[in-house]
């Protein structure tokens, strides 16, 4: 039963979600040949500085719209499929509600994995060309002792945070639209602001920890503060990643609840 | 054997509104009931609480013995009053949908009866008429061999030939052992198949009588005295 539920949720995002991480990465390609390729980086800075901005401009919005997407599609299936009229169908297939969550929850992930695996692909196609590759070499020697590692290495390790912990994004989406669920009116905006909530709840337990664990303190900015950079962001992945799967393991027990215990699809 | 349907006191309280009050009630195997009653009179309420999407404020309620769940939703044929599948769609997906979930389910009676109302199963759910919508919604559910058939408001947006196909629908495709439990107002197209009725108003159960009885006891039809019952 889980296999299917699974195969039925990717089935309804694919469409979306291909169209929209599709035009993306051809954005990318477009953008790489027509203008990353033909930059000269040997050129004075004045020369092509208007257009990496320009070009960084559209990337980011690009980055932003598709993740904001991935992030409402997900948002939207579990909405959709379980608390607007085809909940009627979808609460009567004989599956439990704890196989519904997860479900939900595992087909979100692999959603949630994929669009970080080729936001990554995107921003590899864009960046990796002969002259960005060449101007790097040059500038390497000046930025990797400040950041640790190579800066593939760097990214590296950024990607894969986000894909072990993209789990708990999941789980604040679905937590949030089960918390509105528990109310007779304006259920969505309801979930919205839950949301919100959740976010800043989770921003100043971060600011708390890292109080409590010295890293906001600056400790990590000293004589050698290139290997201390390293080592910071690594411990506030460590920490993060600690503080986010509590949290998220905390909303994916409390949504289970709300799920068994609470639902009225009025 | 068990009843089919089981409700002791049940109660549904929406803040101080009592949509179903101490409802109590019984449903054998192997007959049509109708749930009649006026709009809000409680009988969505009612079939959402057997289909276990809504969780009962008081009260008992056990689907062939068993609280609604997974295993009652396995042998529970469920038609909702509105419209609960994807605009996006297409008609033979549906039918694998159900292929693919429910155990009893017929896809060569469902493909049978789609190609006799030449419903082409390519189209997506949102091209179709809301009458052609409802009768592809019919036809998924009248296609299990489920042991109750819960139909909320089956005809109430279909013209009356379609009425008459949707009724002709039900009574060919139902198993003699199972149980029809239609929710409806229109009470004088349904009458005739009806075996057993329930009359609901203001979320209590005022009448529950075999159709029979009615006609003996009152020398009415159900929908002269469902007419007098609720009187306005």
């Amino acid at each position: 039963m889980l296999g299917k539920l699974i195969k039925y949720d990717l089935k309804y995002s694919a469409r979306i979600f291909l169209l929209v991480h599709g035009v993306f990465l051809l954005a990318c390609i477009f953008m790489r040949l027509l203008f990353m390729n033909r930059i000269d980086f040997e050129a004075p800075a004045e020369k092509y500085i208007t257009l990496i901005t320009l070009i960084m401009v559209v990337a980011v919005f690009l980055l932003s719209a598709v993740t904001i997407t991935t992030a409402l599609l997900i948002a939207l299936r579990f909405y959709r499929n379980l608390f607007s009229r085809e909940g009627y169908l979808s609460w009567t297939l004989p599956a439990s509600s704890s196989e519904h969550l997860l479900a939900k929850f595992i087909s979100g992930y692999l959603i949630m994995a994929a669009d970080i695996l080729l936001v990554a692909a995107g921003l590899v196609i864009l960046l990796t060309g002969r002259n960005i590759v060449d101007a790097y070499r040059q500038a390497a020697p000046e930025l990797e002792p400040l950041i640790g590692s190579t800066l593939g290495v760097y990214a590296g390790k950024m990607v894969l945070f986000s894909i072990l912990f993209g789990f708990a994004s999941v789980v604040q989406i679905y937590f949030s639209i089960a918390l509105g669920q528990l109310f007779a009116d304006h259920r969505v905006l309801l979930a919205i602001t839950f949301y919100f909530l959740t976010t800043v709840i989770v921003q100043i337990l971060s600011s708390v920890l890292a109080v409590i664990t010295g890293l906001s303190s600056g400790w990590f900015v000293s004589d050698n503060a290139a290997f201390n950079l390293g080592q910071y962001t690594d411990s506030l992945y460590l920490i993060m990643g600690v503080l986010m799967a509590i949290l998220a393991v905390a909303e994916y027990i409390a949504t289970n609840y709300i799920m068994k215990r609470k639902i009225n699809l009025i | 054997m068990k009843p089919i349907l089981e409700c002791r006191r049940l109660t549904k309280r929406y803040g101080s509104f009592f949509a179903l009050s101490d409802l109590t009630l019984t449903l054998e195997r192997g007959q049509i009931v109708g749930l009649l009653g006026p709009n809000g009179s409680g009988k969505t309420t009612l079939i959402k609480l057997i289909n276990g999407l809504l969780v009962p404020t008081d009260g008992y309620i056990a689907v062939d013995g068993c609280a609604p769940g997974v295993e009652t939703k396995k042998i529970v044929s469920y038609l909702p009053d509105q419209d609960c599948l994807g605009d996006q769609m297409r008609v033979r997906e549906a039918v694998s949908l159900y292929t693919d979930f429910y155990s009893d389910f017929s896809t060569e009676r469902a493909k049978k009866m789609l190609d006799a109302l030449e419903i082409d199963g390519s189209l997506r759910l949102g091209a179709l008429s809301k009458g052609t919508k409802e009768k592809v919604q019919l036809i998924l559910v009248m296609s299990r061999d489920a042991r109750l058939y819960v139909l909320d408001e089956p005809i109430g947006g279909v013209d009356p030939a379609a009425r008459d196909y949707i009724l002709r629908t039900i009574l060919t495709n139902y198993n003699e052992e199972a149980t029809v439990l239609i929710s409806t107002h229109l009470i004088s197209d349904i009458e005739n198949v009806l075996d057993h009725v329930l009359f609901l108003k203001e979320g209590r159960l005022v009448m529950n009588e075999t159709v029979d009885e009615i006609r003996t006891r009152y020398g009415k039809s159900v929908d002269a005295l469902f007419r007098e019952v609720f009187r306005c």
